[in-house]
Order: structure tokens, then C-alpha cells, then sequence
């Protein structure tokens, strides 16, 4: 943590929200991202970032300053967003997603960034049958491209269940690539 | 990503609660039961702790307690403070010398050895005198322990004069007049009477004489008892006084009992013949003659 971000920790701590309003600028994307992969719905991903900093802005006073803001907030809107899945019903893939990803895999752009809902039509086709744990741990690592160690961090994991879990899932989707005719 | 992340961002900040509010109500309030919780499992855990323990601890007492009073029990067998009893027998060998024999039994308990030692020693005593009692304690201060109390006289002293004061009330009671006798002429410490009752079954004078003469141990100086329907006789000394004392009840003619009592120094020879003549005087009869 630097200088900075220990200053605006300390202010938010205080009951800046002038302050609080910096940390939500910097970190409500990688918030998003990772809950409208986790949910696989814009709106759900956008009332989960609400919440999840409205949680971080409770709890700001139990932050740790030798923690990482960032890796803190992955922390508790990876929680959120697992506490939601169990309360949602099972999230399954349509027609439309195998042609979103057909599309994706045909595009000689590799480049292109996905909007938004491309990315939930290719992630509810690749981690249909995944468990939560799978799911978080794949989204993590392979589609948000953190390190294990943030990752065990964030999901408080050992190194070996992280390997385990994202060896599965990658098994999980292997198959499922498979069986949609992918080689 | 997000198609309007000020849009969000405003959306977020406008949704955060008061943190002053929540630093008082929410945070605190989850702190607060947690340690609640602790705090009441402790202060249960040292509950059960201390009734256990206190359970234990009265059931000790109640051990304590039976093996105190086993041991109280025991206490008079063994205990070292135990009562120094001293009893001075004297063996009357009934002959007209009245030479006395005494022997004095020590019984002493030590405490090296719990069980009673007894020591016997036999001392004659050429002249006839009062021994007072010897009252030997291996304690100085009876008060350590009440079994030491040792009483000052003896108490299983009973005074042969008492005999003559129940009859002398039963002969008031029963309006009788004593009629004074002098069997022996010029010792004036001798004293004799002579009661004459009417036999009546209410009276029951045999009975009462007997149970009078139950209030002696027959141990007791001098002691003589002979009774049968027709005769009472009964003796005794008193050594604190030096006396000897004699009772004699006949029944005789007429329905009569004559009841004769004399006292009189230990070493005075008393003779017979003034009661036997009274008898005579009564029964026109001939009576052999007592000697004591």
C-alpha cells in the first residue's frame, strides 16, 4: 500500500467520503468485471458493486494498512458474489451464448475487447456445470488474470486447493469445449 | 466495462450510510455479542467449575465429618486424657476386732499404651483412719478435655445416718414414737431406738427398709444385709465419722413390727441384751442375741 492510499484509507477511516469516493472510482471496474463474470448478469454485477462498497465502506475501519485495498475489496465482493450465487437460481447457457462464443472463436482479433454481454454468453457457456468454488477460482485466475498467490489471498485458499479447484475447472471446460465441437 | 461508471460511482456514494451512525450501532453491536457470547460461556464454564468443585467439597466435609465422630466414638477406649479413677475398697472381715484390710486399686491409663494398665497395690493399715481419696491426673489443666474432670469428694460416699432419718420420717408419718434404748451405760456417743410399727400391708416396712438399704453399694464399709419374711438385719460403718450403725425389724406377736437402731464409735462393743429385753418386755418371748 502506498503513501497515498494509506493517507485515503486513514481519511475513509475518519468517515471521509470525499475520500471513500476515490477508493470506489479506482476499484468499481475490477468489481464489476469479476461479479458480472461470478453472475453473469449487467445489472446483477452493478447492484453487487453498490453493495460490495457500501460493505467496504462499513468495514474500512478493520482494514489492515499492511493489506492491499484492492486485494481486500476482491475479498469481499468475491464473499458477496458467492453468497448471491447460492441464493440465485442455477445459471445456465442458451443457444445465443454458443453462437457469442462461436463468433469470439472465429474472430481473427484477438485483441477486441468483449462487451459485456459477450462476456456473459462465453463465461455461462465455458463454466456451466463448475461449482461456486471452481467458478470463483477460474474467474480469478483466468479471466480477471490474477496470480495464485492473490488469488489464495482473496479466496483464503491454500495453494493447493487453488490448483486443485482451477484444475478441475479447466478439466470442467476442456470437456465442455470438447462437446461443442472445439478442439 | 461499465457503460457509466460516474453514474455508478454517484449511485454508490449516495447509498453509503452515516459511518458515525454505524461506528456506534453496527460494528460495535457484532463485537459486542461475540464477546457476550464469551463471556457468558466462561462465566458458565466456571459455574459448573465451582458447584463441581463445591460438590466435592461438601461430600468431603460429610467424609470428614463420619470419620470425626467414628473417632469420638472411639475416644473414651483410647484416649490419653482419660479419667484417673481411684476407688478405695474395704474388705470387712466381719470379726469383733473391726481390723481393716484396705486395698487400693490405681487404675492409670498412659499414653504410650492406650490400653488400661492397672496397678495394684495392697496396703494394710494397722489402724483404722479416713483415707481421702487420691485423685492422680497426668494433666495439669483438667480442662483440656472434659473426660479429665475428676470430682474433688467422692462421690459414692453415701452417709449410713441417712437410713436413720428415712426412718425417723416414716416413723413421724406414721405417728410412731422411738423409744430411746441405752445398751451401753456411760458412753454417751452410742445411741439406741426402738420403733414399733403395726404390720399393715400399706405400710410395707420390710420393703421400704430393703429399698432404703438399696441406696448402699454393697461395697460400702461394713456392709451386712440379711432379710427373710420374718427378720431385717442390716450394717454398715461410716469411716468419715467413725461410726458403725446397725438396723434390725422383726415382726413380732400382735401383728407388730419392732424395728431397733442404734449407732455408735466403730470400736464401741455393743451388746444386745437391752433390745433383747425390750423384745421380751414386747413378746414375753426369748430371742437369741446379736452380736455385731
Amino acid at each position: 500500500m502506498t503513501q497515498t492510499e494509506r493517507d485515503i484509507i486513514t481519511r475513509c477511516q475518519d468517515g471521509d467520503k470525499e475520500a471513500f469516493r476515490w477508493v470506489v472510482q479506482t476499484h468499481q471496474r475490477m468489481v464489476f468485471s469479476l461479479a458480472l463474470k461470478m453472475l453473469c448478469d449487467e445489472e446483477e454485477a452493478k447492484d453487487m458493486v453498490q453493495e460490495t462498497f457500501i460493505r467496504v465502506w462499513q468495514r474500512i475501519r478493520d482494514l489492515d494498512h499492511q493489506k492491499t485495498i484492492g486485494t481486500w475489496i476482491y475479498t469481499i465482493a468475491s464473499r458477496m458474489c458467492i453468497d448471491k450465487l447460492r441464493h440465485m437460481n442455477r445459471i445456465v447457457s442458451i443457444p445465443e451464448d454458443q453462437m457469442t462464443l462461436r463468433r469470439f472463436a472465429s474472430d481473427s482479433d484477438n485483441q477486441r475487447t468483449l462487451e459485456n454481454r459477450e462476456w456473459v454468453g462465453i463465461v455461462r457457456t465455458l463454466v456451466d456445470g463448475l461449482s461456486d468454488k471452481q467458478r470463483l477460482v477460474f474467474t480469478l485466475c483466468q479471466l480477471e488474470g490474477l496470480s495464485s498467490a492473490e488469488a489464495e489471498q482473496i479466496t483464503g485458499f491454500d495453494t493447493k486447493q487453488i490448483k486443485s479447484n482451477l484444475f478441475v475447472a479447466r478439466q470442467t471446460i476442456r470437456k465442455r469445449l470438447k462437446e461443442l465441437g472445439y478442439e | 466495462m461499465i457503460d457509466d461508471p460516474v453514474a455508478l460511482t454517484e449511485r454508490i456514494m449516495s447509498s453509503l450510510p452515516d459511518l458515525e451512525l454505524d461506528k456506534g450501532s453496527k460494528q460495535p453491536k457484532a463485537r459486542e455479542v461475540k464477546m457476550r457470547w464469551w463471556m457468558s460461556a466462561a462465566a458458565s464454564l466456571l459455574l459448573i467449575i465451582g458447584i463441581g468443585v463445591m460438590i466435592a467439597f461438601i461430600d468431603r466435609q460429610k467424609k470428614d465429618e463420619s470419620l470425626v465422630a467414628e473417632h469420638v466414638k472411639q475416644e473414651p477406649k483410647t484416649s490419653p486424657l482419660s479419667v484417673q479413677t481411684e476407688k478405695t475398697v474395704s474388705t470387712d472381715a466381719l470379726n469383733t476386732t473391726y481390723k481393716q484390710e484396705e486395698q487400693t486399686v490405681h487404675t492409670i491409663r498412659t499414653i504410650e499404651n492406650s490400653s488400661p494398665k492397672s496397678i495394684e497395690s495392697v496396703s494394710n493399715e494397722s489402724e483404722d483412719r479416713i483415707q481421702e481419696p487420691v485423685i492422680r491426673s497426668h494433666y495439669a489443666d483438667p480442662n483440656l478435655h472434659y473426660a479429665a474432670y475428676v470430682p474433688a469428694a467422692d462421690s459414692t460416699y453415701q452417709a449410713p445416718s441417712r437410713m436413720d432419718e428415712f426412718i425417723a420420717k416414716m416413723a413421724a408419718f406414721n405417728e410412731v414414737e422411738a423409744v430411746s434404748m441405752d445398751c451401753t451405760p456411760g458412753d454417751s456417743m452410742a445411741v439406741g431406738k426402738a420403733y414399733v410399727f403395726n404390720d399393715k400391708q400399706e405400710l410395707n416396712l420390710f420393703g421400704r427398709l430393703l429399698q432404703a438399704a438399696c441406696w448402699y453399694d454393697s461395697k460400702t464399709p461394713g456392709y451386712l444385709l440379711n432379710f427373710s419374711h420374718q427378720q431385717f438385719f442390716f450394717t454398715l460403718k461410716d469411716l468419715h465419722k467413725n461410726e458403725k450403725y446397725l438396723w434390725i425389724a422383726e415382726r413380732i406377736v400382735g401383728g407388730r413390727i419392732l424395728l431397733y437402731s442404734s449407732h455408735s464409735p466403730i470400736e464401741t462393743d455393743i451388746s444386745s441384751a437391752c433390745y433383747q429385753k425390750y423384745r421380751e418386755q414386747l413378746t414375753q418371748a426369748n430371742y437369741s442375741t446379736f452380736q455385731f
